[in-house]
């Protein structure tokens, strides 16, 4: 039993003292006489007994039973009761009969006006701690009622929004509160229970609630949240106490009004059940009970007959749950948990409204972002909080905010830019390499995110025939954020030349140039010359490696466009512009003249690499047009020492010259056995070899085949 | 007294000047603290005055980057933004000055709206960022931040300006 449990403990932890107390205490108000004096010694020493272990210990769920019955009952003055009321902190969870006994005694309409409130504020504040829910859904309209009492009301409303259900919305309880609405104005209270109405059945509550307003409920309604925080989190120090209240997680409670302490509710009520045989359970209960669920058989047995919890927040970390939510037909399981979720980030997590937000706010950041990972979809709520929360972000809970920006959904493109490119624009130009790094790969993701979302439900979009319309807005903004990313990595570039940066923005263009052929979106976007140039005269392998493999995508996907453009005749194909290819081929013209003709600095891109050949000739470097080819370049000047070591290990002077006629087709097969495999692909698709091998002194002159350049 | 001059000096050998104005003196102490302990490659001098003009000092090196904190809980604080905005070298919004709005204790009553410290940010073509002191690791992300922006106005970034860099995040979002 669980008070056995807690005065165990109590025992092992040399606090008996306070239970024999607590017992002095019960059997004195057991024989208290009606008109005792509220100034009676006796009386107020008990009483502050009973406070200090509520405080600090908690009251056990026996004690509660007897004092929530005496204090109700209105036996003795109106000072005690309250007294009495407001030290019953729960040390464990209350049984269902407490329950039933307090409201039928605040039914019973024994005690004053204001004693009925406390009760109701108690219940909001213990609500957590009430394992089976259904005992205050049984008692729904009795709450109800009283809704009539001004005095009541805002405590009232708070509670049966805790308590609402879909099956409690009903449209004469609309009607009524429709009712009172007209009669009290706006009231926030009301408001608030008329929103969780409205989530339920939104067809039924017609009536707008304003958007500003969130908070529909003080704080003032709950008695005692820090020292009730304190005494869980004191009981969950001690391994011996009530097991029933943190089984499974060991998150600590938090304040009761936000829902999100999943510690407690499905989890904890596992036990009530466990009475019942199983299978009785099941076939005297519609519904199965959540806590019961711990297969995925399990689920798709009872997939029917499935309620979701009345906190949401519990499917937060429940896989099996959110398997239920992503696949049920209904919208009101999503529904209720974006809303759920706007008005915690809201109220846990906006840092940006002053509050402090610490590591628990941080945890709960990456819970939603495993969420939205697992559901493989970006929540709205997350999204609003995003675009409200960017431009104040400084850099902290960074990995989770990246991540959550990954989750965005694909949106029309003027929000974006307002709400997501021009704070994030601001964060990148004065952000360190790392960080930089980490937005571009967070950017990469999201237009991965896109794109598959947009390959699932490629199909639906064709089947629409209003299609077009989502299709052309679809690629407006991912064009345009492909066109914002480039921006950033231009700046980038331009500020800090890194390898990694590098890396990070040639990861992103890998995605970009196989847009066409692996998520099939008529679109190709190269990346603009303050890319591909520091790209193309890098100084490390590995991204020019890189670079090459991209080149070699966007050959290989600009091909597929004239293959079908040719074939089908397509309307759809003929998207890609001729201004595409004409770039393409110059970058491409500008590529194979460094790294394999010999012909630098002769670009006709107006941002590319050109110099006068009087002015190259006065700089005094002999051969200059060779200096980025395969042998010269930067990044594989390295490569191609080795092989010169190799092959004449006694040579006198070191000549890279050497390096020519079938040695330099002896180099290439040296540099892809040294894992440049992007090269590889690039030299084999881009590059014919007219005169080959024949004339061992010449360099080779190949010609750069420059296929897709006559497309009309 | 004169107004705060933007290119009467030579600049500092590999160092970067801010300017902390206005606000209130913790913050800016926080803040110049902050700046002072994340690691980097170049000098920082940091002056701190409440608001412009300053008395005149011969040895005042030449600022890089003026640094305006806007106190969101003081009604005051747009127009004294604006007073000492009146009393520098225009050529200092050229991107080399950065709007703070800060904010200390949730308890606090906010005076200002937000929308307004962002209009005047907007119109000045500055860059905006939002301080929480009450948060020591905000405090330190956004010392990290002008510390960035810092090295860019004082010309220790070889290739982009302290204008490039501005009209960059401006012409970022196409407005």
């Amino acid at each position: 039993m669980a008070v056995q449990d807690v005065r165990r403990s109590f025992q092992r932890t040399r606090q008996d003292s306070s239970v024999q107390q607590l017992d002095e205490a019960i059997a004195y108000f057991k024989t208290v006489c009606r008109n005792v004096s509220s100034k009676d010694s006796l009386l107020s020493k008990h009483l502050s007994a009973i406070e200090v272990l509520g405080m600090q210990h908690g009251i056990p769920a026996d004690g509660i039973d007897f004092f929530l019955d005496i204090a109700l009952s209105s036996k003795l003055a109106d000072s005690v009761n309250t007294r009495l009321l407001r030290s019953l902190l729960p040390a464990s969870e209350i049984p269902k009969s407490s329950v039933i006994k307090g409201v039928s005694l605040f039914c019973a309409g024994k005690c004053s006006s204001n004693m009925k409130v406390l009760f109701i504020r108690w219940l909001i504040t213990v609500y957590d701690l009430i394992p089976c829910k259904d005992v205050l859904s049984s008692l729904y309209n009795f709450f109800f009622i009283f809704l009539q009492d001004d005095k009541l009301c805002p405590y009232l409303c708070h509670l049966l929004y805790l308590i609402t259900s879909k099956d409690h919305v009903r449209p004469y309880r609309v009607r009524k509160l429709l009712e009172l609405q007209n009669k009290k104005g706006s009231y926030p209270p009301l408001l608030g229970l008329l929103s969780i109405y409205k989530i339920f059945c939104p067809e039924m509550v017609s009536f707008v609630l304003p958007s500003r307003l969130k908070n529909f409920f003080k704080g003032s309604n709950l008695l005692w949240t820090s020292e009730l925080r304190a005494v869980v989190k004191r009981n969950t120090g001690d391994p011996t106490m009530d097991r029933r209240l943190f089984v499974g997680e060991k998150r600590t409670a938090g304040s009761r009004k936000r829902k999100w302490n999943c510690g407690f509710s499905p989890p904890v009520s596992t036990n009530i059940w466990s009475s019942v045989p199983f299978s009785d359970n099941l076939n005297r209960n519609e519904t199965f009970p959540i806590e019961k669920l711990q297969t995925f058989s399990q689920l798709l047995e009872n997939i029917h007959r499935l309620e979701l919890p009345a906190q949401m927040g519990s499917v937060l970390k429940n896989p099996l749950l959110l398997h239920y939510i992503n696949c049920i037909k209904e919208d009101t399981p999503f529904l209720r948990l974006n809303y759920w979720l706007a008005s915690t980030l809201q109220e846990e997590c906006a840092w940006y409204t002053g509050k402090t937000c610490d590591k628990e706010a941080g945890e709960f950041l990456g819970a939603v972002v495993e969420m939205q990972q697992f559901l493989q979809e970006g929540l709205s709520s997350s999204e609003a909080f995003l675009y409200k929360s960017l431009p104040h972000w400084n850099g902290n809970h960074r990995t989770q905010i990246l991540k959550l920006i990954s989750w965005i959904p694909i949106g029309p493109s003027s929000e974006l830019e307002l709400f997501l490119y021009k704070p994030l624009s601001l964060v990148f130009a004065t952000s360190s390499l790392n960080l930089k790094c980490d937005i571009l790969a967070s950017l990469k993701a999201l237009l991965q995110n896109w794109l598959i979302w947009h390959s699932v439900s490629a199909e639906k979009l064709r089947a629409d025939t209003t299609g077009n319309h989502t299709m052309s807005g679809f690629l407006t903004s991912v064009e345009d954020l492909i066109q914002f990313t480039g921006r950033l990595s231009t700046l980038a570039l331009q500020m800090q030349s890194s390898a990694l940066l590098l890396n990070f923005i040639l990861d992103f263009y890998e995605l970009v140039c196989d847009m066409y052929v692996r998520f099939d979106l008529p679109l190709v976007v190269l990346p603009p010359p303050g890319v591909f140039y520091p790209a193309l005269l890098c100084t490390d392998s590995v991204n020019l490696d890189h670079l090459c493999y991209i080149m070699t995508r966007y050959r290989t996907n600009l091909v597929t466009v004239k293959d079908q453009a040719k074939h089908k005749r397509d309307k759809i194909y003929m998207t890609i512009s001729r201004q595409t290819f004409e770039e393409y081929n110059q970058y491409l013209a500008t590529m194979v003249g460094c790294l394999w003709t010999s012909q630098a600095f002769q670009d006709t891109h107006p941002q590319g690499i050109k110099l006068d050949p009087e002015l190259l000739a006065s700089t005094g470097v002999p051969s200059a047009n060779k200096s980025f080819n395969l042998v010269f370049h930067p990044a594989l000047i390295g490569y191609s020492s080795k092989f010169l070591y190799q092959k004449f290990p006694e040579e006198r002077p070191f000549q890279l010259n050497l390096i020519r006629g079938h040695m330099w087709n002896k180099y290439l097969e040296f540099l892809y056995s040294q894992g440049m495999n992007g090269l590889q692909l690039f030299i084999e698709s881009s590059v014919t070899r007219v005169s080959g091998n024949t004339e061992p002194q010449k360099e080779p002159i190949e010609k750069s085949d420059l296929a897709a350049q006559n497309l009309n | 007294m004169a107004d705060l001059r933007s290119f009467d000096k030579m600049p500092l050998l590999n160092a970067g000047a801010v300017l902390l104005l206005g606000g209130e003196e913790s913050w800016r102490e926080r803040l110049a603290q902050a700046l002072l302990r994340d690691p980097r490659s170049f000098q920082v001098q940091i002056h701190m005055a409440p608001g412009l003009p300053l008395p005149t000092d011969p040895h005042r090196p030449r600022f890089d980057l003026l640094v305006l904190f806007i106190s969101l809980h003081s009604p005051a604080g747009l127009t004294e933004a604006l007073r000492d905005l009146s009393r520098m070298d225009p050529h200092f919004l050229l991107g080399r000055v950065c709007f703070v709005a800060a904010a200390g204790g949730a308890r606090r009553p906010r005076a200002l709206e937000e929308e307004a410290v962002r209009r005047l940010a907007d119109t000045h073509c500055s860059p905006l960022l939002f301080l929480h002191t009450d948060s020591e690791e905000d405090v330190r992300c956004v010392a990290r931040r002008l510390l960035q922006l810092l090295s860019v106005c004082a010309g220790l970034v070889p290739g982009v300006s302290a204008l490039s860099l501005a009209s960059f995040t401006w012409s970022s979002t196409g407005n």
